[in-house]
């Protein structure tokens, strides 16, 4: 089954990669005229911090699959390495399953979550609460569909990825 | 509950999985003993207030800032005035890798990109030059600590949004201390130079060499004073000064014709990976906070510290050794966001200074970095120098106890941190 969703997998990768960056871009945007309206217009709109706030959300929401899919999620790869290859595939199947489960879970949680706060309405851009909450579910859904189609396969390190060294690590850390 | 928690987090972390999954896996396990009906409720919420806050938006406009100075060629100019100015000292090309991390800590304030960016290219250098290979990465991890410390700090922007700090403040705290790490650190530097018998050299650079150095160097240099000015003076949020610098180096790059649409775009989609794999551990660990706090963790650690109150400096070692050993087990992000509500109480208690607190939780997590099993600056120094992970470990301690050294100066003196927002701020 997971052979059958990797190509689907792939353009989902893709595309939601490149929609959570073209959202960063437009966060990026809308601060800047929030910025440009304050000192040039004489005032700023209220709605640029909260459309800035609700991007962002959906930014690392959108790409949390695909970063973990290319490996980029900060952990210690260190044991996995040191075990014997029986175990280590042991290991695989466990850090798939919970992954896996967790990311179900929280597109579950999450997607409760979003109706839950329908009845809200956010402050600055009038819209109901349920719209920047369903970053949630739509997130881990994507994260629970990449890991499915993953498969029970040691995760990638950013170091296989890019081939530079064999020494395991966090590289990712700010 | 705390200490089944803590044993859960640490056995996922060791088995390699990502730590927001680790985290989350914890928070499970963690609402089954305080309240399984809660998990529904508490878990989505807690998840998404973790990220919901206009200020951690300064995060990733900091990064892209740092993705794009290095995507323009900025950082090259800023290595280049740096072999000028001490390349000519005895051991010059360790100091230049020191200068070089203060330098680009003004703009970029990750420590590992600054250990990846400088080591792929001043440890062959160094080790030329007679330095062992040990020692060249040891000072390409160590100086990277610089990163984090001088403004703009993404732990500085983090605590400051958990605890209510200005950010200015914060920024102005950091300047001194990170520029007595570099000091530390180029009096290491010599003091090998000098024990090993580098050779120094002869020829200075002319002082048309050094203005022209300077010159090209200048618009990667002002970037800081942009960022603290801005801030500061109260004309930006921390948020918006990061997009304005984004924005300044980014139009930098595109007038000096060094910055094309797909390297613009490279930046904005690395930078997003990297939001993302912060955020989602800030999201996460936001979880387990609630929890620990719902567990009064806090106030349990407070009356244990309750006696040692009338001594901010005892509190302030006390809780330094906890982040430094916390540190050696966990993740940068997730260890800052669990601790700092834990530490804000106490401090509070002693009376310390909120912004002196955030200097010490932030360099003392910072060292984290190069702290065995977990220093991201390790692996990276190690990787890009060919080094065998252990034998770096091994060496890496004089590094670590130089840092602690200025991390004890700062306890003990507080001025050091306070007096520049004091008199600026």
């Amino acid at each position: 089954m997971t052979r059958l969703l990797r190509r689907p997998a792939a353009l989902i990768r893709q595309y939601s990669l490149w929609l959570a960056s073209s959202m960063l871009a437009v966060n990026l945007a809308a601060i800047l005229y929030g910025v440009f309206t304050r000192y040039v217009a004489g005032g700023a709109p209220i709605w640029t911090d909260e459309l800035g706030r609700y991007l962002i959300i959906g930014t690392v929401m959108l790409a949390m699959g695909a970063v973990w899919i290319e490996g980029t999620h900060m952990r210690v790869a260190l044991i996995e390495r040191l075990l014997p290859r029986r175990l280590g595939r042991l290991l695989s199947w466990y850090q798939w399953l919970l992954t896996l489960a967790i990311a179900l879970a929280g597109a579950w949680l999450g997607y409760r979550y979003a109706l839950s706060v329908a009845m809200f309405t956010s402050q600055g851009l009038g819209i109901s609460r349920t719209v920047p909450a369903m970053a949630l579910p739509v997130g881990f859904a994507l994260l629970a569909l990449l890991t499915a189609s993953h498969g029970p396969r040691p995760l990638p390190t950013p170091h296989e990825e890019h081939n530079t060294a064999d020494s395991p690590g966090p590289e990712n850390a700010p | 509950m705390t200490l089944t928690m803590l044993a859960v987090f640490l056995v996922h972390v060791l088995l390699g999985l990502p730590l927001f999954v680790s985290l989350l896996a914890t928070a499970g396990v963690g609402f089954l003993f305080v309240d399984p009906s809660m998990i529904p409720r508490m878990m989505p919420q807690q998840f998404f207030g973790g990220i919901n806050a206009f200020s951690l938006m300064a995060i990733p406009l900091f990064i892209l800032a740092g993705n794009l100075m290095n995507a323009s060629q900025l950082t090259d100019r800023l290595m280049a005035l740096a072999r000028l100015l001490v390349g000519h000292l005895r051991g010059g090309i360790g100091h230049v890798n020191v200068v070089s991390s203060v330098f680009f800590a003004g703009v970029n304030g990750s420590a590992v990109a600054d250990t990846s960016a400088l080591g792929s290219l001043l440890v062959p250098a160094m080790r030329k030059e007679g330095y062992s290979t040990a020692f060249a990465a040891g000072l390409t991890a160590g100086s990277s600590l610089i990163g984090p410390i001088i403004p703009p700090s993404i732990f500085m922007i983090l605590y400051a949004s958990l605890t209510n700090t200005s950010v200015g403040d914060l920024f102005l705290a950091g300047v001194i201390p990170g520029l007595l790490l570099g000091v530390a650190f180029m009096a290491m530097n010599a003091g090998y130079a000098w024990r090993i018998r580098l050779p120094k050299r002869v020829s200075w650079p002319s002082r048309g060499e050094l203005t022209g150095a300077f010159l090209r160097a200048l618009p990667a240099l002002i970037a800081p004073f942009i960022i603290v000015t801005g801030i500061v003076m109260g004309l930006v949020t921390p948020t918006e000064s990061g997009a304005l610098t984004a924005l300044y180096v980014a139009l930098f790059g595109v007038v000096a014709g060094n910055l094309s649409p797909a390297g613009l775009w490279k930046a904005i989609v690395d930078t997003t990976k990297l939001t993302a794999a912060i955020f989602v551990i800030m999201a996460a660990s936001s979880t387990v906070s609630w929890l620990l706090s719902y567990a009064q963790v806090p106030s349990q650690l407070v009356e244990l510290l309750t006696p040692y109150s009338d001594s901010p400096v005892i509190i302030l070692l006390l809780l330094s050794l906890i982040t430094f050993i916390t540190g050696m087990f966990m993740e940068e992000v997730s260890a800052l966001m669990l601790l700092t509500p834990i530490f804000v109480p106490i401090a509070e208690l002693a009376g310390i200074d909120m912004v002196h607190l955030g200097i010490i939780i932030t360099l003392n997590i910072t060292i984290a970095l190069i702290t065995p099993p977990m220093g991201a600056c390790v692996f990276v120094a190690a990787a890009v120098s060919k080094l065998e992970i252990t034998a770096l470990f091994r060496t890496i301690w004089p590094f670590v106890a130089t840092a602690v050294v200025v991390l004890i100066a700062l306890i003990l003196l507080p001025s050091l941190a306070l007096w520049l927002p004091a008199h600026l701020g």
